[in-house]
């Protein structure tokens, strides 16, 4: 189910944004980018206009009448800086009253004109190219009679190609680092849009398998839905997790009862009884209550350390009296099989932990009852307790009869046993439960097989 | 209307009328019906050899043409474009200028190697490729022991003060007649209120007009005339070799430096092989090649440096004003005014 919905066609918020911000930088820096050029295109014609105005006036200022007869001395400087910048062709005509004076007599404009003042600009077409002109009338007396002077100076566009391609290449330049500035911009901002996203993820995945906790971490307030949400499946999953842990249990208390009374019936009858089949009967009715009621006692055990493992309820304890009073529980067990327990510490006895006691006791009771029970007869079970500075560790070592089909990693499943030990009663349940009640700690647990054929299980506790 | 038509009717038989004298021609390389590259040129064929010469070692497939012509008459040609060209060089700045900005020259696009300093070169069409300092040749026997003048004004005195020595002994270009004397004397005009001074001064003493430099030094060189203003530097530094009564003074207040420019013209029937040229004269093997073994200086000729008075033409729309005709009109007046007394 979880895998189906991860291969849903994916949309990533972040991806997203990110597309739509850079998209929207993009725009914006065309925007820039035209807007400016069109400016600058504006203020170089303008630039043109006013250096052709200037050509145009000292121009002007070199016409003279001599006997009725106007004249012009062209200004040498003036050319020269027209040209100066983008090295444009340039073409003048002068007429007067109409009549071709000078310059280039095929320039055809036939007007309009501005005067001095303010020329009128535009745009011709000559010879192959476009030329920008200024164009002017200008009116002088001679011999008392006006006469109308036309002046037009055209002057080809290298000057605006010139001075806007130079303009330009930096304007492509800023333009692209304005760019790279607002995508990195856009990344920062996903990044740090998306950021509570993930790290309320990541607070969710830290979780333990079986924590189920309401989520408290703080989030934007666009997903405090989604975590009411979840918070609500949470506590619906742990109602209905609840209920059957307090179902089985319950179920397991029923059972033990009524099993109890039927083994004392039982043994009361084996007792009585004088047929060998009759009590062979009998006896494998005790066995089977005896394994039922084991499996229930452990079914309990397991839902009770469910149950903690929700809310530890934490205290200060001494570790090597805990190790020490469980182990002198163990020992009448231990005396039917002849088996002796070695046990050493180099813990002081005030040396104390802060942790689940109940827990704690659950895991190392059912690591000692699996050790005395998978023992060789009339061996030793050792009990180690060390410290060091990272950490308490338990170790119980124990002699195995047989081995055969011992895979350490898989014994952690529920139900899952040895093949070789179907005599010896279990449910499978004890290392799964020890496993729990250890994770519910924060305790790691190891168990390998040693060489020879020895088993070792390590309990290894915080500080 | 009918004035137009007369005009155009004018316009068309002196455009026509105006045939090309060519005054020399040399072939270089594979003889050829139709020379591979054809040059049009006014710089004298014994000045521009050993380039010529170089190119056709390092081309050797190449069948070149070189023709001599005066410069007005390479202007017309071009505008004309009768006779195909593939390269004009020319030492008229001033109608080249006007050749390229009226459209008549091509775009060649040369490598970045080949780029000379920006007032050599007028966009990618008209190419400046060497530069002569334009100067005044006087009669060494004459001037042995008498202190040479040594700018314009050291010029004007020393003419008011010897009128009788000088007396139609003094010669320059006839302005009507050379493109490159026009160019000269225009320059003159426009760098120093003087000129008009000096021109008066040299009218008072019926000054010799020649349209070539030619004649003027060999008078020098014999005594007859004892001073030659405007003089290319190039032919008198060559001259004065073999001629030992030559001296070429060059003016502390002014040395223009002429600029022969190169183009190519619209109607070329080999570009590549104009373009290869052009690029073999500018590059830094033709520079240098120009400022070592010939007589003129090379674009970035140390003399530039070394001495504030070479003063080069610049290349730029300024030069069209002087060929204005309302402006080369009183010009002249002016100049035959001041020089026919
Ligand atoms: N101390 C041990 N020595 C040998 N075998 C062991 C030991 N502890 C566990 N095992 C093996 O691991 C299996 C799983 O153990 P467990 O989960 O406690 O189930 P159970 O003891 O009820 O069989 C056992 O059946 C046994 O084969
Ligand atoms: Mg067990």
């Amino acid at each position: 189910m979880i895998r189906k919905l991860m291969t849903f066609k994916t949309t990533s918020i972040r991806n997203r944004l990110l597309v739509q911000l850079g998209l929207v930088a993009f725009v914006i820096s065309l925007f820039l980018f035209v807007v400016v050029r069109l400016a600058l295109v504006q203020a170089v014609t303008a630039t043109q206009d006013r250096l052709l105005a200037a050509a145009v006036s000292s121009v002007v200022d070199k016409i003279y009448v001599v006997d009725n007869i106007v004249s012009l001395d062209l200004p040498y400087d003036t050319f020269s800086l027209l040209g100066a910048i983008g090295e444009d062709r340039i073409f003048y005509q002068v007429k007067d009253d109409g009549k071709f004076l000078t310059g280039y007599e095929d320039l055809s404009y036939e007007g309009p004109f501005g005067d001095l003042q303010e020329p009128i600009f535009t745009n011709i077409d000559y010879l192959d190219e476009t030329f920008r002109a200024a164009s002017i009338e200008n009116i002088i007396f001679a011999e008392n009679q006006a006469r109308r002077l036309t002046i037009i100076i055209a002057q080809s566009q290298n000057f605006q190609a010139t001075v806007l391609t130079k303009i330009s290449t930096n304007l492509i330049f800023v333009t692209f680092i304005f760019l790279i500035i607002a995508i990195l911009f856009a990344f920062l901002t996903a990044n740090l849009t998306i950021k509570p996203i993930g790290s309320f993820a990541d607070d969710v995945k830290m979780r333990g398998p079986s924590d189920l906790r309401k989520v408290s971490s703080e989030v934007p307030s666009e997903l405090i839905p989604l975590v009411h949400s979840l918070n609500g499946f949470i506590s619906r999953f742990r109602t209905a997790l609840r209920q059957t842990e307090t179902f089985i249990a319950e179920a397991a208390h029923h059972i033990r009862t009524p099993l109890s009374v039927v083994k004392s019936e039982s043994e009361l009858a084996l007792r009585k009884s004088k047929t060998p089949e009759n009590r062979e009967h009998l006896r494998n009715i005790i066995r089977s209550v005896d394994q039922t009621n084991r499996s229930a006692t452990q079914l309990l055990d397991h839902a009770m350390v469910l149950y903690r493992a929700e809310r530890p309820e934490k205290q200060k304890f001494s570790v090597r009296q805990a190790v020490e009073d469980l182990i002198n529980q163990f020992r009448p067990a231990a005396d039917l099989r002849d088996l002796g327990i070695a046990f050493s510490s180099n813990l002081e006895q005030k040396q104390q932990v802060h942790l689940d006691r109940t827990l704690l006791e659950t895991s190392l009771r059912n690591l000692l009852d699996n050790a005395l029970k998978y023992a060789v007869a009339e061996s030793t079970v050792s009990v180690d307790l060390i410290q060091d500075k990272k950490q308490i560790t338990v170790i119980i070592t124990n002699d195995a009869a047989n081995l055969k089909g011992f895979n350490a990693s898989q014994m952690f499943q529920k139900f899952k046993r040895g093949i070789e030990n179907k005599d010896v009663i279990g449910s499978g349940l004890g290392l799964s439960i020890v496993l729990e009640a250890a994770n519910a700690i924060n305790a790691t647990i190891k168990v390998k097989k040693l060489k020879g054929k020895s088993v070792c299980a390590t309990l290894s506790l915080p500080y | 209307m009918r004035y137009i038509i007369i005009t155009l009717l004018i316009f068309f038989i002196t455009a026509t009328s105006h045939a090309l004298v060519i005054e020399d021609v040399r072939t270089y390389g594979p003889q050829k019906e139709t020379a591979d590259l054809r040059i049009l040129s006014s710089t004298d064929i014994d000045v521009f050899d050993p380039v010529l010469t170089a190119y056709s070692g390092a081309f050797p497939t190449v069948s070149l043409e070189y023709v001599l012509s005066n410069t007005s008459d390479i202007y017309q040609e071009v505008r004309d474009g009768e006779k195909p060209f593939d390269l004009v060089m020319s030492s008229a700045m001033d109608l080249q200028m006007k050749l390229a900005n009226d459209g008549f020259a091509k775009s060649v696009s040369l490598a970045e190697t080949s780029q000379g300093p920006d007032w050599s070169q007028w966009q990618n069409k008209l190419f400046g490729f060497s530069l002569e300092p334009i100067g005044m040749v006087v009669s060494k026997s004459y001037f042995n022991n008498i202190k040479a003048p040594k700018s314009r004004r050291d010029l004007i005195s020393f003419l008011r003060a010897n009128q009788d020595d000088l007396r139609g002994k003094i010669v320059t270009y006839d302005v009507t007649q050379s493109g490159a004397g026009f160019l000269f004397a225009t320059q003159d005009a426009r760098q120093s209120d003087s000129y008009w001074r000096m021109a008066e001064v040299m009218g008072s003493l019926n000054t010799g007009l020649f349209s070539g430099s030619g004649e003027m030094l060999d008078a020098v060189n014999t005594g007859e005339i004892l001073l030659a203003y405007n003089i290319i530097g190039s032919y008198a530094q060559k001259r004065s070799r073999e001629q030992d009564n030559l001296l070429v003074i060059y003016p502390q207040d002014y040395t223009h430096m002429l600029l022969r420019t190169a183009l190519v013209p619209r109607g070329t029937q080999n570009f590549e092989a104009a373009r290869n040229f052009l690029t073999f004269l500018l590059n830094d093997v033709g520079q240098n090649f120009i400022e070592k073994r010939t007589d003129m200086l090379s674009l970035q000729s140390e003399v530039l440096n070394r001495n504030r008075q070479f003063k080069p033409i610049r290349l730029d729309t300024g030069l069209l004003v002087y060929l204005d005709r309302l402006k080369k009109q009183r010009f002249l007046e002016e100049w035959k005014e001041a020089l026919f007394q």
